[in-house]
């Protein structure tokens, strides 16, 4: 298999924008293109990633972005897998390059959230959980992570405070990535006393839903090294949970990040201490807290602790969600596992600005999809 | 035979364990049992992953059990108009799911509880019930605590 890398990064601004899923995605395109100094016709082929047609009002979007971009005739297509499309599409275009069937992908997640209003949003949200045996209890995604949380806190006492300082944490990161939805500094207190949503988690504890786009563009290992800082895609993981809550073997972990985990430190060769920044998927706090020890980052049950000592802060043993997570820069969904690339490549190009964490050489992504149906993990080095 | 159809239930219709919800109706929650290995499931299926077999029996559940988490929605999404049962507060309801003494775990609205009064770990049992909402028969599993 050949080696694969990121050549080229690309991201719009998260938020309520008044762009359509088109235009959103050849922002980020566009930003990938001119920053590996590529055209769209140097590239052999796209992958788009989007979870919901719904949200845009159109069913097979890829071909509508494939279009909007000019990337016709050569081939797209459309990969999803919940909220870790992002990561999904990024494997899709990894494999396609490894394979050799293409020298040079760009791959582009997107969505278009906010052209509905937040009731509709939610209910098509509610879709990617089990339909047919739990859509009626009326649970909402933040009430799965609650159900996690819940658990969490009874066997290890995680405590609401803990949950909180996730939430501030990122808020202060996003303050210095422009590209992020939130920009509003908060302190604990802020998080405690704003609105239950669904308990214990609040509206400080919950991500924003958001319009955007990332884009990356991929090249094959001849490719890249004519590139001047090629970021290596160096392991891949990928694991699957059920989308039923009933059928879960446990409630205080989400078992597929922990074997995507593996799966992927052992194809790149190193070990969780070897890590210099992750990108874990805090759609709700407990998510980040949860990610520390699925990843490996700390014992199971001692998340809470490894944010309260301040570990998970730049200039801590293993910075977090540098860019201020999905929690303060926003979850376009199909958008959040490349722009969890996006940052990492910017990390280790030593691009980060205010937010770099110093000489960063491999950093990790782990996102989620659904209730932890689907979870992939992957590893880049410089 | 359909009685009631699986919509009763849940947003789906079309389905080959229609009888779960006639099973409901009649007060009673039923998982299936695989003819040919004998593997038990709770939600019910026709098809066993185990063996591929079709042959499937009914088969009640023990519905006793433990509270294994839980939570409030207090953001509810807008389709609880059309599925609450009446006596929930439409802002702030309780759901949750209890592993019962057989292993399975079942999902339901908590009935008679305050937060403050929720443990994990709690005794409870899983119990059906029916109500008409909106004009449409409704037929769910509530948790209600053990005494």
């Amino acid at each position: 298999m050949r080696r694969v890398a990121i050549v080229g990064i690309g991201h719009t601004k998260f938020g309520v924008r008044n762009a359509s899923l088109r235009e959103l995605a050849f922002e980020a395109a566009r930003e990938a293109l001119e920053d590996a100094k590529l055209t769209i016709d140097d590239l052999d082929s796209l992958i788009v990633g989007i979870v919901s047609a719904e949200f845009a009002k159109m069913v097979s979007p890829g071909a509508q972005i494939a279009e909007y971009l000019g990337i016709n005739p050569k081939g797209s297509m459309r990969v999803e897998a919940a909220c870790a499309t992002g990561s999904a599409a990024i494997r899709a275009g990894y494999m396609t390059i490894a394979s050799g069937l293409s020298d040079l992908v760009l791959v582009v997640g997107c969505e278009k959230m906010r052209e509905l209003s937040t009731q509709e949003g939610l209910e098509i949200m509610s879709k990617a959980a089990d339909t047919k045996w739990e859509y009626s209890f009326c649970c909402t995604f933040a009430g799965y992570y609650a159900m996690l949380a819940n658990a969490h806190m009874k066997r290890y006492g995680t405590t609401e405070e803990q949950l909180a300082m996730v939430g501030v944490k990122n808020h202060s990161n996003a303050l210095n990535n422009p590209y992020a939805h939130l920009h509003k500094k908060i302190n604990i207190d802020d998080v405690l006393n704003s609105k239950m949503v669904a308990y214990p988690l609040k509206l400080y504890d919950s991500c924003p839903l958001s319009d955007g786009a990332a884009a990356v563009v991929l090249a094959s290992d001849e490719l890249a090294n004519k590139f001047e800082e090629p970021i290596w895609i160096s392991g891949l993981g990928v694991a699957t949970d059920t989308a039923s809550m009933m059928t879960r073997e446990s409630y205080t972990e989400i078992r597929g990040a922990t074997l995507a985990a593996r799966e992927a430190y052992k194809y790149a060769k190193v070990d969780p201490s070897d890590i210099d920044l992750a990108e874990v998927h805090d759609a709700f706090t407990i998510g980040e807290i949860l990610a520390y020890e699925d990843l490996g980052f700390c014992k199971k049950g001692k998340g809470g602790e490894l944010v309260e000592e301040g570990e998970t802060e730049i200039g801590g043993k293993i910075p977090v969600n540098t860019d201020g997570g999905l929690k303060a820069k926003g979850h376009p969904l199909g958008a959040t596992g490349v722009s969890q690339a996006v940052e990492i490549v910017t990390q280790l190009r030593g691009e980060a600005g205010k937010r770099q964490v110093e000489g960063a050489e491999i950093g990790l992504s782990h996102n989620v999809g659904g209730n932890g149906q689907y979870i992939f993990v992957t590893i880049y080095k410089r | 035979m359909i009685i009631i159809e699986f919509e009763a239930f849940s947003i789906l219709s079309h389905t080959k364990v229609n009888d779960f919800v006639n099973f409901l109706e009649k007060g009673k929650i039923i998982g299936t049992i695989c003819k040919k290995c004998g593997k038990k499931y709770f939600p019910s299926v026709t098809d066993c992953r185990k063996c591929l077999s079709n042959q499937f029996e009914w088969v009640e559940l023990d519905n006793k059990g433990k509270l294994e988490t839980f939570t409030m929605i207090s953001v509810p999404p807008s389709r609880v108009q059309d599925y609450i049962p009446p006596s929930y507060n439409f802002n702030h309801y309780l759901i949750g799911i209890i592993k019962t003494n057989e292993g399975f775990r079942v999902m339901g609205w908590i009935r008679g509880l305050k937060l403050e009064d929720i443990e994990i770990g709690m005794d409870m049992k899983c119990k059906p019930l029916i109500f008409n909402r909106r004009g449409r028969k409704r037929v769910t599993i509530e948790l209600i605590p053990l005494k």
